[in-house]
């Protein structure tokens, strides 16, 4: 029995470590890859899907700056994303679920901090809340959004209202 | 009487004839020339006024007029511009000249910069640029790039290649947030 439970704790101590390590991973696929180091940049084109732990971002062009790692300066890590051309992303943050889409998205990962620019659309399936706007600024750690609009291009917001339809009645 | 021992004897020919079985050689032309040199288990060393400059290590090499072929090879050779240090390994390599064409088990590795394993590779040695068709792995830093079709420029440190998956560890990152 004590053997048992030895073998069930190293199992667990196992798979939460496997589970651990693919979570500091991102995963990038595409039909093309081009990278220049001397410009600190790298290019994805084509069916690009781009995933970490459950988020997935597709789009049709991926350009990624980097940087020199903090820790290993002769390491290059992510500085910045710019999605192109049909983006669409659903991001899980720690209490809410975001689906987005939009012409461009750029992201900012020390900032944690994404924009959408161009047929900005954003979809919030906590609170329900829809928006439709030229420009929308997401900051991942406080949870506030920002909305620009266009003057041929107002923004739209929605809210679902059936929790406090329910609550009236 | 002699005419007729004489047809006789050439129907027991003909005969003979139909039931000989004829073998079907064909001898294979080997195109190949005839090596100049034949080196086994070697290690060859380029040494220059600055000191050794490449080492080749080799289970087999045969040494043509224009072009050397050897087996089980590697080579270990330094850059003095970029004081870098290129370990390239494989199970055939053809030399001809600068370029070099690596089969079976390629090990491209680049003074611990970028790490590449390949099946089937051309290698120029004197621009430092690698090509291929076929699937490969690349390690580069804290990222790993699959994919094929390779055009690596190591000199200018340029990369494309198609069908990619690309894999990179965010733990900076992470860190920093």
């Amino acid at each position: 029995m004590k053997l048992n439970k030895i073998f069930i704790a190293l199992f667990l101590i196992l798979i939460s470590t496997t589970i651990y390590a693919e979570e500091n991973y991102l995963n990038i696929d595409a039909t093309h890859f081009e990278a220049d180091e001397k410009k600190n940049l790298m290019y994805f084109k084509g069916n690009v899907k781009m995933t970490k732990n459950k988020d997935i971002l597709n789009c049709d062009k991926l350009y990624i700056n980097t940087k020199p790692s903090l820790s290993d300066p002769t390491k290059q890590e992510p500085k910045d994303y710019k999605a192109v051309g049909n983006v669409s992303f659903v991001l899980y943050t720690v209490d809410n679920v975001l689906r987005g889409k939009g012409d461009t998205v750029l992201y900012f990962p020390e900032k944690q901090k994404y924009i959408i620019i161009g047929n900005g659309y954003l979809e919030d399936e906590k609170d329900g809340k829809r928006i439709t706007a030229n420009k929308i600024y997401i900051d991942e750690k406080t949870g506030h959004t920002k909305i620009d609009g266009q003057k041929d291009k107002p923004i739209k917001f929605r809210l679902k209202l059936n929790n406090t339809e329910n609550e009236k009645k | 009487m002699g005419i007729t021992k004489f047809i006789y004897l050439l129907l027991i020919i003909a005969i003979g004839f139909l039931f000989y079985k004829q073998e079907n050689d064909v001898k294979i032309i080997n195109s190949e020339k005839k090596p100049l040199l034949v080196f086994e288990n070697s290690i060859a060393y380029d040494i220059s006024q600055k000191g050794v400059t490449k080492v080749v290590e080799f289970e087999k090499t045969l040494v043509f007029d224009n072009y050397e072929k050897s087996f089980d090879a590697t080579i270990v050779s330094r850059d003095d511009k970029n004081s870098t240090t290129n370990i390239l390994s494989a199970k055939k390599m053809i030399k001809r000249g600068d370029k070099l064409s690596l089969a079976g088990n390629v090990h491209l590795l680049n003074d611990e910069d970028f790490n590449l394993e390949t099946e089937e590779l051309q290698y120029n040695l004197k621009t430092q640029i690698a090509q291929n068709s076929t699937n490969f792995r690349l390690e580069k830093g804290d990222g790993v790039l699959n994919g094929e079709n390779l055009y690596l420029d190591a000199t200018n440190n340029n990369i494309e290649a198609s069908r990619t998956h690309f894999k990179i560890k965010l733990k900076d990152l992470d860190e920093t947030k």
